[in-house]
């Protein structure tokens, strides 16, 4: 049977990373700058749209799903002070527009890979297994 | 064979062991009376306050889940439970005739030992009544 380790979470954090980063980062490379700033090509725009969406829903539904508000609320708190620890011994400088864009993009990728590993890490720590109910299903 | 019916046999020991010590961790560094925990380091006044931040904010998410899925296994009878066993245990110790009864003086640390005993059993649980009886602890999310 497969354990989940550190490797699985890792590759779900980096997962996270890439898809975020995919979809919007400062540096003028991702979906949305090809999006506003580059013409043509609008067939294959709407299927890399597509499916940036199905790939972001299907993150932000298991994270809302296994975290919770709860969850949610006090892992942004924590990368949050992380970010703000790291600020305050000069590794990281906010003034610069495009570093407090990626610094929120990274806490949110962060909260993606917990959100796709807390289920797991449940498991595997209490036994406990997450459910959907899909007799009524929820719009989440 | 689905993944969700299988009952692979459990190795008691180190399951509980390796729960108890996490549990135990997040209780003994939030508080204990030897004056290294966080607590101490927090009122202490000295040092980089957004690392104690940092740490407190961990220090909460960490035992928010941990006493959510504790509870969640065991609930208010499971801990009756394990707080009646401890109580037996010294009954029993008294019963020995290691110490008298009247001698029996709860330390903040005995208070702090049987808190994580009480997460870390809580945390265990499910493995437990899966094996025995099958049945899985499921939580239905919204």
């Amino acid at each position: 049977m497969h354990e989940f380790n550190w490797l699985s979470y890792l590759l779900r954090w980096v997962a996270s990373i890439l898809l975020v980063l995919a979809t919007y980062n400062p540096f003028g490379f991702s979906y949305w700058d090809w999006l506003t700033h580059d013409g043509g090509y609008a067939s294959l725009k709407v299927l890399a749209g597509v499916a940036l969406l199905i790939l972001h829903i299907v993150a932000t539904v298991s994270t809302t799903r296994s975290l919770g508000i709860i969850g949610i609320g006090l892992l942004t708190a924590f990368y949050g002070a992380v970010a703000w620890l790291l600020v305050d011994h000069n590794l990281l400088d906010l003034n610069d527009p495009r570093m407090f864009a990626l610094t929120g993009l990274l806490i949110l990728a962060a909260v993606y890979g917990m959100g796709l590993s807390w289920s797991h890490i449940r498991n595997e720590l209490s036994g406990q297994v997450h459910s959907i109910d899909v007799t009524n299903l929820t719009p989440i | 064979m689905a993944s969700l019916t299988k009952n692979p046999p459990i190795n008691p020991l180190p399951l509980v062991t390796k729960r108890w010590l996490i549990s135990a961790a997040v209780v003994f560094g939030i508080y204990n009376p030897s004056g290294h925990s966080y607590y101490h380091w927090v009122t202490d006044g000295s040092g980089s306050l957004t690392l104690k931040l940092v740490v407190g904010i961990f220090l909460l998410a960490a035992s928010v889940a941990l006493v959510r899925m504790a509870f969640l296994s065991i609930g208010y009878r499971g801990i009756v439970a394990v707080l009646s066993l401890i109580y037996g245990s010294i009954l029993f110790r008294v019963g020995l005739g290691w110490f008298e009864f009247v001698d029996v003086d709860i330390e903040t640390y005995a208070i702090l030992i049987w808190v994580s005993t009480i997460i870390g059993v809580g945390i265990s649980w499910s493995f437990f009544q899966r094996r025995i009886s099958g049945d899985k602890y499921v939580i239905k999310t919204p």
